[in-house]
């Protein structure tokens, strides 16, 4: 289509082409497939196009592989503001450790990494504040905060971890990962923001599906507010053969592992079921199967 | 006015080497409507799913759903698929639409579950063939591809490890390099192919280590921890997080800086967490 070097290297697209579709031609997305086939063979250009699209959307004129412009910084300038939360387990065999690591992209000293401090608070699952430590995270190192090493540090609970940056960088590699470990075995899953703790119509619902021992999963709620919350458990059969609902009261700041075996002795374990939890203030959730083998499998409850 | 698509990025699946196991998706029609389709759309959904089983594309099925003032026919599709001990592989679906109706690609749906006959469950977070936000924005900042998870370990005498499983669902063949603070691997993953790379060699035994992938392409990746004497068995899967291009600083209006600095003194002195 062009002499120009492509972007799309299997129909031969240059970024010219697309930005002279876009804005000189008014064109869509979908007369350019139409046209030229752009980006529906390999699609390892499509990411490239995200960029043009949005280089296009906000006026810019330049190539993406161009000098980046100057941003423009309009407001008041203040650090991001990171605050995790996560469930943690530090109970007979269980241990549960926070890995932060703060390296460059791919190990470089020259990437654009600053200096992070972190807090950690521990929160008992009454709601009481139990434990707390500071750090510092210099660039090109990495740390593991046992959990249990917290002087304490209750045998389960929660955690909120506060990371903040000295500087102005990029986040890179700074996103906690929680492991817990067993005699035999490892599992890991991602803090995510305590803001993102919700009621419903987010991160709410689970697929479930039980074993020959019945569901052998818990769920984790954390309530993130300081203020009693109710919280709702509902399983459900997608037939709608089966359904269930159970209730758990949590204490301002409290948490909770309820075991699915204990609340709904009942259900059925052939087929999926779909987990929904709803609460009357924000509550963070976590899904921990449990498996033949003393084993578990971990994660935050979907986007 | 945004533009609108006709179709949303093509979720993956891994399909490991499991003994008597399955893979149960469960796609919520609904909710993928609510989060990212025009409200009250009328019309047709179509969903595409394709099977990848050592390199091959063995299955397809294709589905059609009516939407009818925003509610479709099917509120949620069940989907089960065998795992074999000797197969590895990857889903791939697609999801589109007669008409431009989607207000963004990008696809938050929730996890597969993967359930092991005698073992126990787990959960699986599907990743994106492409316009991952993340990406966009990592590439955007660094120019650079790089996938992060700062977890892994091989613990020999604990009896368990990590290992990555990579799937190349695009038409070329990727190779992609495994980084370590002090060591490198490089592994050629081909068209259509999934393959399963353990870390014995890249991390320090017993101690719990960083590792960061790379590649010619983006390449979508999964973390297993699995034990040593049955690789067989895996008791959890983690996505990858990024090499973050988000920085660490912002700029805001006057009432948005004077709400967050608030928060944050009050969640120093313990009254908001």
């Amino acid at each position: 289509m062009t002499a120009e070097k492509p972007l799309c290297f299997c129909f031969d697209v240059s970024e010219a082409d697309i930005r002279r579709h876009f804005v000189e031609e008014k064109g869509t997305y979908e007369s350019l497939v139409e046209k030229t086939k752009f980006g529906t063979k390999c699609t390892a250009c499509l990411l490239d196009f995200d960029m043009i699209l949005e280089s296009i959307h906000k006026g810019r004129t330049e190539t993406i592989w161009g000098e980046r412009q100057d941003e423009v910084h309009q407001g008041l300038r203040t650090t991001e503001d990171f605050a995790d939360s996560g469930f943690f387990i530090c109970d007979g065999d269980v241990s549960t450790y926070i890995r932060l690591a703060n390296f460059g992209q791919l190990f470089r000293e020259d990437s654009p990494n600053v200096p992070f401090s972190y807090g950690l608070l521990v929160f008992s699952e009454s709601g009481e504040l139990r434990g707390r430590q500071k750090g510092q995270l210099p660039m090109q190192t990495d740390t593991e905060i046992n959990l249990s090493d917290v002087p304490g540090c209750p045998p389960r609970g929660w955690f909120l971890l506060t990371l903040r940056p000295h500087g102005d960088g990029l986040f890179g590699t700074m996103r906690p990962q929680i492991g817990l470990r067993g005699k035999n075995w490892i599992a890991t899953y991602h803090t995510q923001p305590h803001m993102m703790a919700t009621t419903e119509k987010y991160r709410f619902s689970v697929t479930i599906l039980g074993g020959d021992e019945g569901l052998s999963a818990g769920i984790s709620v954390i309530n993130a507010e300081k203020k009693n919350t109710t919280v709702d458990i509902l399983l459900s059969d997608p037939n709608g053969d089966y359904e269930a609902k159970a209730q758990v009261k949590l204490p301002q700041l409290g948490s909770t592992i309820v075991e699915l075996d204990d609340i709904f002795p009942s259900a059925p374990c052939d087929a999926p079921l779909f987990l929904t939890v709803l609460s009357d203030n924000p509550t963070r959730k976590h899904i921990l199967n449990r498996h033949s083998d003393g084993s578990m499998s971990l994660d935050h409850f979907p986007n | 006015m945004s533009p609108l698509f006709h179709y949303l990025t093509p979720l993956l699946l891994p399909l490991f080497s499991l003994e008597e196991a399955k893979l149960v998706l469960g796609l919520n029609l609904q909710r993928i409507l609510i989060a990212r389709a025009i409200e009250s759309v009328t019309g047709v959904l179509h969903m595409r799913i394709d099977e990848y089983r050592n390199g091959t594309h063995v299955g397809e099925e294709n589905l059609s759903f009516q939407i009818t003032d925003g509610i479709p026919d099917t509120e949620i599709v069940w989907r089960n698929y065998e795992m074999r001990s000797d197969e590895q592989g990857f889903l791939e679906v697609t999801i589109s639409s007669d008409d431009s109706i989607f207000r963004k690609i990008d696809l938050p749906v929730g996890y597969a579950a993967i359930k092991m006959q005698g073992y126990g469950a787990l959960t699986v977070i599907p990743d994106a063939k492409f316009a991952r936000p993340t990406i966009i924005k990592q590439i955007q900042e660094t120019r650079t591809f790089c996938l992060v998870h700062t977890a892994c370990r091989w613990d020999e005498g604990a009896n368990y490890g990590t290992s990555v499983f990579f799937v190349n669902p695009y038409e070329k063949d990727i190779v992609a390099t495994i980084s370590t603070m002090d060591k490198k691997k490089k592994v050629k993953v081909a068209s259509k192919q999934a393959l399963r790379v353990p870390l014995a060699d890249v991390l320090d035994g017993n101690k719990t280590g960083t590792i960061m992938i790379t590649g010619n392409n983006r390449i979508p990746a999964w973390i297993v921890n699995h034990s040593l004497g049955d690789v067989l068995r895996i008791n959890n899967v983690d996505h990858l997080d990024l090499f973050r291009g988000d920085k660490t600083h912002k700029y805001l209006p006057l009432f948005a800086f004077v709400k967050s600095h608030v928060r944050r003194n009050l969640r120093r002195l313990g009254h908001v967490y």
